[in-house]
């Protein structure tokens, strides 16, 4: 059985959300995107440092985070300082699915122009959060 | 007169000593913070006026470039946190195009730096307040408290 089709029978089973930790969610994105999915790193890096033209002032995700996950960020527009994305740095970091459910939703629809896909979400949590291949 | 006078000097002073703090107010939802500071730190409510805040919480999908969108249960739940404390001096707390940072009351505050100053790298944008204002984000911009190039500027004076 592969990891996804089990994180979805822990779904189905407990019927509530999983304990909330990167690995938690970055596998039920995964789930959500098909039984033979596989969240990749390489894949999620390559979305995550992708040129882009939505948006002028975020023309990709690294405008803000970076091009890498062990470094702060700053917001494009504003300069706010932005924590690591990486949870290994920033503790909090991908520990409420809402939270990052809202940032995708957000942050997907500003800089990449639309939605993100389940298997999209899946690939960049397992290149931000190094938890997968 | 001669009794008047210790109250008026005491209005005058407590209203100069309090023109650089804005404490966050007890009662502040944590959905303000908590939405208000993903991008920039929580402005305080009293650095603009009520409709200056009805107008920026009315068009938040086009909000200075950016899509900040909230839900209309959050959008009211802040707008009426930001009416309750929001300037009355329309004044000295609005501007055209409803930055805090065009107010009458920001510029002259800050009328004494170049505006090449909030450009610099460790700037980056006039939003970035804390980058200068060490306690920005508990509502203090004491000028002891100011950092950096912000602080030899003022020590230069």
């Amino acid at each position: 059985m592969r990891p996804s089709q089990i994180a979805l029978l822990f779904l189905l089973y407990t019927g509530t959300a999983p304990a909330e930790t990167p690995a938690a969610i970055e596998a039920a994105y995964a789930a959500q995107a098909g039984t033979d999915f596989h969240a990749s790193a390489v894949r999620g890096r390559i979305f995550f440092t992708a040129r882009r033209t939505a948006s002028p002032a975020f023309d990709a995700c690294t405008a803000c985070h970076t091009d890498s996950p062990e470094q702060a960020g700053r917001h494009a527009i504003t300069g706010r300082v932005i924590a690591p994305m990486s949870p290994r740095l920033t503790l909090s970091r991908f520990s409420d699915q809402a939270k990052v459910e809202k940032w995708f939703h957000r942050n997907c629809r500003e800089v990449v122009g639309r939605e993100c896909s389940a298997g999209e979400k899946a690939d960049v949590l397992a290149y931000l959060g190094g938890n997968s291949r | 007169m001669k009794s008047i006078l210790p109250v008026l000097f005491t209005a005058l002073f407590a209203t100069a000593a309090q023109a650089d703090v804005f404490p966050v107010p007890s009662d502040a939802p944590a959905i303000w913070r908590s939405e208000c500071s993903s991008c920039h730190i929580a402005y305080p409510p009293q650095l603009l006026a009520k409709p200056a805040w009805r107008h920026l919480m009315g068009g938040l999908d086009k909000h200075f470039g950016d899509n900040a969108k909230l839900a209309p249960a959050d959008v009211a739940a802040i707008l009426a946190f930001l009416e309750r404390y929001g300037a009355t001096d329309g004044k000295r707390f609005s501007s055209a195009n409803g930055r805090i940072s065009e107010t009458r009351w920001f510029l002259k505050e800050h009328s004494e730096l170049p505006a090449t100053a909030f450009r610099t790298k460790a700037v980056g944008s006039v939003s970035n307040c804390a980058a200068c204002h060490a306690r920005a984000e508990q509502g203090s911009y004491r000028e002891r408290e100011l950092l950096g190039p912000a602080q030899d500027h003022e020590r230069s004076k």
